[in-house]
């Protein structure tokens, strides 16, 4: 799309359709939308004339689909920030469970997500060495409040 | 650290889900003791019942 469309667009909202000013950096981002939306506008002219009532209409409900786009993909782009992707560490059994006996050592009362996070081991092998090391005598656990 | 068992239901505190998917369901259902919460669908993961680890002491 080239920047004078860009700038059409813009006038065109600007002046007709203040509410929907919101848009406009949607349109930048999205320029096929942003063209086929100008190109029905300047097709639709003639007509516009003899109906322009009609034609503001459909042109609200075009930028009214537009909008609920742009919120969906606000929310889609939200969902992304909130997704944590975690790597969880591959070490033996041993290595680990010196690991998180030194750990707990360090952080009494720390949670068991909290080492499954911090040592970025599997909640697994967690789990397993946890259990292992309450059996030994090493480490107690108590309910979180 | 086993929980509180009975029959297939397991009572706990706190828990952690890690999974490559979480649904999390729009509606509200009831629960126990008539409070309101939602439901999360995972796939492929974990739960861990939290705990609070202490060092022994001798």
């Amino acid at each position: 799309m080239l920047s004078f469309e860009v700038e059409e667009l813009t006038r065109l909202i600007r002046d007709h359709f203040p509410e929907y000013i919101n848009i406009i950096p949607f349109l930048i981002n999205n320029p096929q939308i942003a063209h086929k939306l100008l190109l029905r506008t300047s097709r639709k002219i003639p007509k516009a004339e003899k109906n322009i009532l009609n034609e503001i209409a459909l042109l609200r409900n075009e930028l009214n689909l537009l909008k609920e786009k742009v919120e969906e993909l606000e929310g889609k782009y939200k969902n992304i920030i909130m997704e944590e992707i975690a790597f969880f560490k591959r070490i033996s059994k041993d290595e680990a469970k010196n690991l998180i006996k030194e750990y707990i050592h360090q952080h009494p009362g720390c949670l068991t997500s909290e080492i499954i996070e911090k040592l970025e081991l599997d909640p697994e092998l967690v789990n397993e060495v946890l259990i292992e090391l309450e059996r030994e005598g090493e480490i107690e656990a108590r309910n979180p409040e | 650290m086993k929980p509180e068992t009975l029959s297939n239901i397991i009572h706990f505190n706190k828990a952690t889900v890690y999974a490559r998917k979480i649904i999390l369901e729009k509606y509200l259902v009831k629960l126990t003791s008539g409070h309101r919460g939602m439901v999360a669908k995972a796939r492929n993961g974990y739960i861990v019942i939290e705990k609070r680890w202490y060092p022994k002491r001798e």
